[in-house]
């Protein structure tokens, strides 16, 4: 094998020297304003949101708020409170309630007066003791004389006082039971008037006017 | 419609500039960091002068030293040149700063010329057209392919008249050594010519505004001419000097005594060009029409010229010649303009001591120090030094101005919107939460009125129904408790009789709270003792009847078996004497 060599040629260079190159803006470029005007616009922009944004929410919103702070606060602290109000007002209300419903057991009602003459009857009758009459004498509302002027009086039409006149036989001992029996059985009754005469044999008689409260509902 | 619209946008801009020129201006300003170079085939000058301690801190001279005929403007030399310029600026840590660069003033044509009087916006529109200054004989030939640089001096009222310097240069020219320059790491943006550096010098010089008319001769080898600068007025001419002249003059420093009619004639001839601008009505004092004193400042690129001076000085008796100098020993005002010993323009302490080692300071750096005096000021706001003459031959200079304006412009917005920024932030940063806090507050204040009101009313309804239900109380307790006193009375009735006592009737009357006891006693013992009970008892007692009653008690003897009945009649003793009563008690 023969190998044909082939011999290079090699160029000459011309050695220059080394210029330097320096990063200078290009002096013929002539710069926009466009960013400049965009800027102008920016801060036009910002200052009228800052204007907006600070004089006509955030301040007055703060000042708005300021003037009804102490509103606010007041009613917060009321309503914080108001549970210890409502539990003591409820609590008062149930008790009043209760109190109320026991006194209003002490009343016959209107609409069953039968009760009443029911109960008198058998007491009476429990006690050995004759009722010779029971005469309704009178019947008219609860009423009050006025505080500022007594001639005139306050009505209550909850209330119905009638008035009965009684007669009853029997000795006295009866007598006082029956009277502490309806002194026991609590019901608004009062005695007016009464005149006890002694008829002979222990046997006495009582004349007597007795006024009932009943409530009308 | 567009044209209106630009007219308008243009008045806005320009009454903007107006306004913000100063403070634009001085940040523009602040931001140039420059020095004055001069440059030629054999050396280069170099001083900077930093605007912001008002102190030169680098002036520094220096020849190439290169071998054979080289030139600055030689395509083969400028590589050369350009490394060596690169060197000297790295050692003065000058590279690729700004420039103001020295134009020999023998490569420049200024002229002064009268332009009708006109406002400024017109002025500014006419002056930016070319064909404007065409139309004026002194520069329609010459305008061409030049670049050209005016300023506005003074004002004739009576001509009605603004009389203008303007100075030209080729094109070619200064673009070719405005390539070389930046090749060699050097950013100019003044070209001024020399003459104008010299006058500067001479201006930023000057103790007060008075000494500013002044004349001013520049002498020697390469350049020679007479400036005369009044408040009013500029005139440059050229001053012919022969080559022999030159030669003479130089050979005159050598002479022992420079006295006589020939070198009388060399100092004639030396100034016969310009005498007549030296002697010139407008040169003159108003006062009798006589020459003023003046100044007469002197330059020249000549080693040595102080022969020459004083025989000059002998042609013009009417000036005080000054000769400028860098020289510490020439220290005598009325014959040297020094800067180094004026004390008006400030050396570095560095630059001092060097100076005082090496005595390198030569007259030739006068230029290069005027030359960095000068400003780009692109919003040409009032500067801390006077410079009067602001000539720049720099052919981009339209642009790079605007575009110093925009930057600068820029810049300022930037930093507004910045500290818009900043400032809005912080007060709307500071101001959210408490707007959150009182948004919410306002947010939530109905429906708090609301739970507020209901639970009032709630409060209200359940105190009217309690108070209701204590009223009804009230009343059923008062139809209640009312207490029957009756039954009182019959139940202890039976426990306070005693048993001497009987009883008959009991009258009970309610509404009179009474109750009326009557009966027997049968002994005052007994009734008595009924009396104490019925006070313990049942009230006060009170005995409304008492009186005594015998009784006499029958017995009827029923005999058994027997229907008749037989009745006893009893004996005196059997009569019961018993004491009959009627109590009134008070319940």
């Amino acid at each position: 094998m023969i190998k044909l060599i082939r011999s290079k040629k090699l160029k000459r260079v011309k050695r220059v020297p080394k210029v330097n190159k320096f990063k200078f803006e290009d002096e013929q470029k002539t710069l926009n304003s466009k960013s400049n005007y965009m800027k102008f616009v920016y801060i036009i922009i910002l200052v009228a949101s800052f204007s907006v944004g600070n004089f006509f929410v955030i301040n007055p919103t703060i000042q708005k708020a300021n003037l009804i702070e102490s509103d606010y606060n007041q009613k917060k602290n009321f309503i914080n409170t108001s549970n210890e109000l409502r539990t003591s007002i409820v609590n008062k209300n149930k008790k009043v309630e209760k109190e109320f419903t026991e006194i209003q057991k002490s009343f016959f009602k209107k609409k069953e007066q039968e009760k009443f003459y029911k109960l008198f009857s058998e007491l009476a009758m429990d006690n050995k003791l004759k009722i010779l009459t029971l005469t309704k004498a009178n019947e008219d509302f609860y009423k009050e004389p006025k505080k500022d002027n007594p001639a005139e009086f306050d009505i209550y039409n909850q209330y119905t006082q009638v008035s009965y006149d009684v007669e009853i036989i029997g000795n006295f001992m009866d007598y006082m039971r029956f009277v502490k029996d309806l002194k026991n059985i609590n019901k608004s009754m009062m005695t007016d008037n009464v005149q006890i005469n002694k008829d002979g044999d222990g046997i006495i008689k009582i004349r007597s006017k007795i006024l009932i409260n009943f409530k009308n509902s | 419609m567009n044209e209106k619209f630009e007219n308008f946008k243009n008045k806005i801009l320009s009454f903007l500039f107006k306004i913000f020129s100063p403070i634009l201006g001085k940040q523009a300003i602040s931001k140039e960091n420059r020095f004055a170079i001069e440059l030629d085939d054999e050396g280069i000058r170099i001083c900077k002068y930093n605007q912001n301690s008002k102190i030169i801190t680098n002036l520094h001279h220096e020849k190439f030293n290169l071998a054979g005929n080289t030139s600055l403007f030689s395509e083969e030399d400028q590589v050369y040149y350009s490394q060596k310029i690169v060197q000297i600026l790295k050692e003065q840590k000058l590279l690729e700063k700004e420039a103001t660069v020295i134009l020999p003033t023998s490569e420049t044509i200024i002229k002064t010329i009268n332009i009708p009087l006109m406002d400024q916006e017109t002025f500014d529109l006419q002056t930016s057209d070319i064909e404007f200054w065409k139309t004026f004989e002194e520069l329609s030939d010459v305008i061409e392919n030049k670049v050209f640089s005016f300023q506005p001096l003074a004002i004739n009222e009576e001509t009605q008249e603004q009389e203008i310097v303007i100075c030209l240069i080729d094109r070619e020219k200064v673009e070719k050594l405005n390539q070389i320059l930046r090749q060699s790491g050097v950013k100019p943006t003044i070209y001024e010519p020399k003459c104008f550096s010299l006058i500067n010098t001479i201006f930023a010089n000057q103790k007060n505004n008075k000494s500013n008319e002044f004349a001013f001769l520049e002498y020697g080898e390469k350049e020679n001419y007479l400036i005369t600068v009044t408040q009013n007025k500029f005139v440059f001419a050229i001053n012919n000097i022969s080559r022999a002249d030159i030669i003479l003059i130089k050979q005159l420093e050598k002479m022992p005594d420079p006295s006589g009619p020939f070198w009388s004639e060399v100092f004639e001839r030396s100034i016969q060009d310009v005498r007549g601008n030296l002697m010139d009505d407008e040169w003159k004092g108003n006062e009798e029409k006589t020459t003023v004193f003046r100044n007469l400042y002197a330059h020249t690129d000549l080693e040595e010229s102080e022969k020459y001076l004083n025989g000059l000085q002998s042609k013009l008796p009417d000036f005080t010649i000054k000769s400028l100098t860098l020289d510490n020993s020439k220290s005598d005002e009325s014959k040297f303009e020094n800067i180094f010993t004026n004390k008006k323009i400030k050396f570095s302490k560095q630059l001092v001591k060097k100076i005082n080692e090496d005595n390198f300071l030569e007259d030739k750096l006068h230029p290069v120090i005027g030359a960095s005096l000068r400003l780009l000021n692109p919003f040409n706001i009032k500067e801390n030094l006077f410079l009067k003459f602001k000539q720049n031959l720099y052919p981009y200079k339209d642009q790079l101005i605007n575009n110093r304006k925009i930057q600068a412009t820029s810049g300022s917005l930037s930093m507004v919107l910045m500290l818009l920024l900043l400032i809005f932030s912080t007060i709307i940063g500071l101001n959210i939460p408490k707007y959150l806090e009182k948004n919410q507050l306002l947010a939530s204040h109905p429906a708090l009125v609301k739970e507020y009101n209901s639970l009032m009313e709630e409060i209200k309804t359940s105190s009217s129904k309690v108070k209701k239900i204590e009223k009804e109380k009230e009343l059923a307790e008062k139809l209640i408790v009312k207490t029957d006193n009756f039954s009182k009375i019959i139940i202890e009735t039976p426990q306070i009789v005693p048993t001497g006592v009987e009883l008959q009737k009991v009258d009970y009357i309610k509404n009179d709270s009474v109750v009326f006891y009557e009966g027997y006693a049968l002994t005052d013992y007994d009734l008595n003792l009924f009396l104490k009970n019925i006070k313990n008892k049942i009230g006060n007692p009170d005995i409304t009847n008492l009186s005594l009653a015998e009784f006499t008690e029958t017995v009827d003897i029923i005999n058994e078996g027997s229907e008749d009945v037989q009745q006893i009649i009893p004996s005196s003793a059997d009569v019961l004497k018993l004491r009959n009563f009627k109590i009134k008690v008070e319940l």
